[in-house]
C-alpha cells in the first residue's frame, strides 16, 4: 500500500546502541533515523515526520518520559515505542501513553517483532 | 530433793564381805538408796533381798547382787516417785587386812542425778548441734524452692533430726496476701508410719545422707499429704487466726488439744485439716519479709512438745527462713535475667533483622544500578554480533566463535535479570490473585522445559479456588524460579508435586521434586543472595523467591534429602477478598 518504506526515529543517548539499531532496522527494511536525546527527539518528530519512535528512557538532558509527553502533544496519533534498560518505568503511568514498553535486549528481534506488532495495530501494512 | 543431795555428805555402808552382812550404814546413805529403816544393819545381803526387809521404792539388795559390790565402781539408776529419774553412783572400796585379805567392803554412795542430767542435756545440745549444722548445710547447697522445703520437712521430721511425726509448710504469697499451704510430710495413719519409720531404720542413713537425697522428678508436693494441706488458704486479713497470728507476731505457738498456752483457741477447721488437736506453730519469717508458717506434730507417738523443743524449732525455722527466701529471690533473679535475656534475644533479632534488610535494600540498589550499566553494553555486543552473525555463512570459520559471543551474552542479559528482579522484589503490589491461575500460568511458561526433561507434574489442588493478595507478576517469578529449579535438579527426569492446600487462614503451597536434593551444609544458605552450586546462575533464584514472600508476608521453608529430592513449603496469607 504504501510506495516508501516506514521511517523509524530511534532516540538513545548511547551512540553504539544508535548504531547498532540504525544498521539492523535497515536491514528490515525501515529508513531510520536518528536522535541523541529527547529535545532533539521532538524536534525530529515535526521536521522529519517519522512514522514510529522508539525512544529510550535515561537519557541526559530531556528524558523519554518527558519527550514522549511533548512528542505526543505535538503529533497525537504517532506510536511510541518505550525501549529501556529498566523494568521499573513500566509501573510509571506517563509510560501507559506509550504504545509499546520493550526490555532493552541484544535480540534486537524483539524489539523488531514489537514495531511490526505496533504498526498493525495503527494501520499500517504488515512489514 | 535433787538440789539439796547435791550438797549432801557422801553415803556410806559397810559390808562383811565374806557373808555380805551389812557392818554399818549412815542416814545419807539410806536417803540415797530410798531405804526407810536402819534396820538393815545385822542382816545378810541376801537376806535383806529375799525378805525384802527394806520396803523401799527401790530394792537395791534383789537389784544388785552382792559379789557386784567387789567390782569397784558401779552405777545405778532407778525410778523414784518423789524425783522422776534418779541417779546414784556407787563405788566400793575393798579394805585389805595386813595378809591382803578383804577385811570388809565400803560402799560410798553419791547422787549423780544431777550430773548424768547434765551430761544427757550436753549430749542432747551437741547432737540438735550437729543436726542444725547439716540443716544449714544442706541448705546452703540449694537454691531451688521445692529442694528447700524438702530439706525443712526432712529436717524436722527424720529420726536423725528433730523427730517429729508429722511438719507442714504454707507460704505467705505477698501478691495474694495468703498465707498457702505448700508441702507436707509425714505418714498418714501410724500403719504407714510404721511401714516408713522401718524402712528408714533398716538404711543406716545420717541426717545427711537424707537431706541430700532430694529428688528433683519428685518433689513433696505431690505427696497426699501435701495435697492436703495444700487445701488450706488463709488470708492474712484472718487476724483471729492462729497462724495468721503466728506470721504477723512472730510468735510460736504451742497447742495442745486445740488450746494455746495463752488459753487462745486455734482454728478450728485447722485441727480437721491436720486431723489433731495438738501441734506446735512456728512463724518463719527474715528480716526482710514475713515468710510463712511451719506447723508440726506427734499424731502418731503422742509425745507431747516441750518448750525447749519450741525454741530448738525456732532456730530450725530462722535457717530454713532464710533458705526459703534465698530460693525465691533467686528465682525472682531467674526470671529477671530469662524476662532480659528473652528482650536482648529479640532485639538482636530485630537488630539483625534490620540489618539484613538494610544490607539487602543496599546490595539491591547497587546490584541494580550496576545491571541497568550493564545492560546498554551487552545489547550492544550481542546486537552486533547477531547482526555479524547474519551476514556469515553456515560454514564461515568465525561463525561458530560469534554463536558462543550471542550465547554468552545472552547468559550476562539472564544474570542483569535476575538482579534486577531481586532488587525490585521489595516492593510488591498486592491485589486479589487467584493462585491456581498464577500457577497454570507459570506451568504453561515452562512447558517446554518440562517436556524437554521428561518431568511428570502432578497437580493436587485443593478445590475451591483460594484468593491471596499477591503481586501475580512477582508470583508467577517465585513459582518459575522454584520449578526450574527443581527442574535443573532432574536431568533425567522425575516428579514435581504441585501442591495446594488451605490450612486456617493461610494458604500452603508445596512444590516437590524427585530430584538430586540439597545436601544438609547448603540448606540454610540457599536462600541467601549469590549463593550457588552451579555452573550458570547468579545465585539470585530462590533469594528473589525468599525475597517475593517476605513481601507477601509469607514464609518459605525447605527439606530435602539428597539423591531423593527437595520439597518447598510456602505459606501466604489468605486474602481477605478470599472466595
Amino acid at each position: 500500500m504504501r510506495d516508501r518504506p516506514i521511517k523509524l526515529l530511534i532516540v538513545d543517548d548511547e551512540k553504539n546502541i544508535r548504531r547498532l539499531y540504525e544498521k539492523a532496522f535497515k536491514q528490515y527494511g525501515y529508513e531510520v533515523l536518528l536522535a541523541e536525546n529527547g529535545a532533539s527527539a521532538v524536534e525530529k518528530v515535526e521536521s522529519e515526520g517519522p512514522d514510529l519512535v522508539i525512544l529510550d528512557i535515561r537519557m541526559p538532558g530531556m528524558d523519554g518520559i518527558e519527550a514522549l509527553g511533548k512528542i505526543l502533544g505535538k503529533k497525537r496519533d504517532i506510536p511510541v515505542i518505550l525501549n529501556t534498560a529498566y523494568t521499573s518505568y513500566q509501573n510509571n503511568f506517563m509510560s501507559w501513553a506509550a504504545d509499546a514498553y520493550v526490555v532493552k535486549s541484544s535480540d534486537i528481534e524483539v524489539l523488531k517483532s514489537k514495531v511490526e506488532e505496533v504498526l498493525v495495530k495503527k494501520g499500517f501494512a504488515s512489514a | 530433793m535433787p538440789e539439796s543431795s547435791a550438797e549432801m555428805r557422801d553415803g556410806m555402808m559397810v559390808v562383811n564381805p565374806s557373808d555380805f552382812r551389812i557392818i554399818s550404814v549412815n542416814p545419807e546413805m539410806l536417803q540415797l538408796l530410798r531405804i526407810p529403816s536402819d534396820k538393815i544393819v545385822g542382816r545378810t545381803w541376801y537376806e535383806l533381798a529375799k525378805y525384802q526387809l527394806a520396803l523401799g521404792e527401790f530394792d537395791i539388795f534383789s537389784f544388785l547382787p552382792p559379789d557386784r559390790l567387789l567390782e569397784g565402781e558401779l552405777n545405778i539408776s532407778f525410778q523414784s516417785e518423789t524425783d522422776s529419774d534418779v541417779q546414784v553412783e556407787l563405788v566400793s572400796y575393798p579394805m585389805l587386812d595386813p595378809q591382803q585379805r578383804v577385811r570388809e567392803i565400803v560402799l560410798l554412795g553419791r547422787d549423780v542425778t544431777q550430773k548424768k542430767r547434765f551430761e544427757a542435756d550436753l549430749s542432747r545440745r551437741v547432737n540438735e548441734l550437729a543436726t542444725l549444722n547439716e540443716f544449714s548445710k544442706a541448705l546452703q547447697r540449694t537454691t531451688d524452692l521445692n529442694e528447700v522445703l524438702y530439706i525443712t520437712l526432712v529436717g524436722v521430721t527424720a529420726q536423725q533430726g528433730l523427730q517429729f511425726n508429722r511438719a507442714f509448710l504454707l507460704l505467705f504469697s505477698p501478691q495474694t496476701q495468703k498465707l498457702e499451704g505448700r508441702a507436707a510430710i509425714g505418714p498418714c495413719d501410724s500403719h504407714e508410719a510404721g511401714r516408713i519409720w522401718a524402712d528408714l531404720s533398716e538404711k543406716a542413713w545420717t541426717l545427711g545422707d537424707i537431706l541430700g537425697a532430694y529428688d528433683p522428678a519428685r518433689p513433696l508436693v505431690d505427696t497426699a499429704i501435701s495435697a492436703q494441706i495444700r487445701a488450706v488458704e488463709l488470708s492474712l486479713q484472718n487476724i483471729n487466726s492462729l497462724l495468721v497470728r503466728a506470721l504477723t507476731e512472730k510468735k510460736s505457738f504451742n497447742v495442745i488439744r486445740g488450746m494455746a498456752e495463752e488459753g487462745l483457741i486455734s482454728d478450728p477447721d485447722l485441727a480437721d485439716i491436720l486431723g489433731s488437736d495438738t501441734f506446735a506453730v512456728i512463724p518463719l519469717y527474715t528480716q526482710k519479709r514475713e515468710i510463712g508458717v511451719l506447723i508440726v506434730d506427734n499424731l502418731i507417738n503422742r509425745r507431747s512438745i516441750t518448750s525447749t523443743q519450741v525454741k530448738l524449732l525456732e532456730i530450725f525455722a530462722s535457717h530454713a527462713s532464710s533458705g526459703i527466701e534465698t530460693s525465691q529471690l533467686y528465682r525472682d533473679l531467674q526470671e529477671k535475667i530469662r524476662a532480659l535475656e528473652r528482650s536482648r534475644e529479640k532485639l538482636q533479632e530485630n537488630q539483625q533483622k534490620l540489618l539484613r534488610a538494610e544490607r539487602l535494600s543496599t546490595v539491591g540498589k547497587m546490584a541494580a544500578t550496576v545491571a541497568h550499566e550493564i545492560r546498554n553494553p551487552l545489547v550492544a555486543i550481542g546486537g552486533f554480533a547477531r547482526l555479524l552473525a547474519k551476514e556469515m555463512s553456515g560454514s564461515h570459520p568465525m561463525r561458530e566463535d560469534i554463536e558462543i559471543v550471542i550465547a554468552e551474552v545472552m547468559r550476562l542479559e539472564k544474570i542483569v535479570e535476575n538482579i534486577l528482579q531481586y532488587s525490585t522484589a521489595q516492593e510488591a503490589s498486592l491485589q486479589p490473585t487467584d493462585l491456581h491461575l498464577v500457577l497454570a500460568r507459570t506451568l504453561e511458561a515452562l512447558r517446554l522445559e518440562i517436556e524437554e526433561r521428561k518431568v511428570n507434574v502432578v497437580r493436587e489442588f485443593c478445590s475451591d479456588v483460594p484468593v491471596i493478595s499477591a503481586d501475580s507478576g512477582q508470583l508467577t517469578q517465585v513459582f518459575y524460579n522454584l520449578l526450574m529449579n527443581s527442574l535443573q535438579a532432574m536431568e533425567r527426569g522425575g516428579t514435581i508435586d504441585l501442591v495446594t492446600q488451605k490450612t486456617g487462614e493461610n494458604i500452603l503451597i508445596k512444590v516437590r521434586d524427585t530430584g538430586c536434593g540439597i545436601p544438609v551444609e547448603h540448606l540454610n544458605k540457599i536462600f541467601t543472595p549469590f549463593f550457588s552450586t552451579k555452573q550458570s546462575g547468579a545465585g539470585l533464584g530462590l533469594a528473589v523467591v525468599a525475597q517475593i514472600v517476605d513481601a507477601h508476608r509469607g514464609s518459605i521453608e525447605v527439606s530435602s534429602e539428597e539423591g531423593r529430592g527437595t520439597e518447598f513449603s510456602i505459606l501466604l496469607p489468605a486474602s481477605d477478598y478470599g472466595a
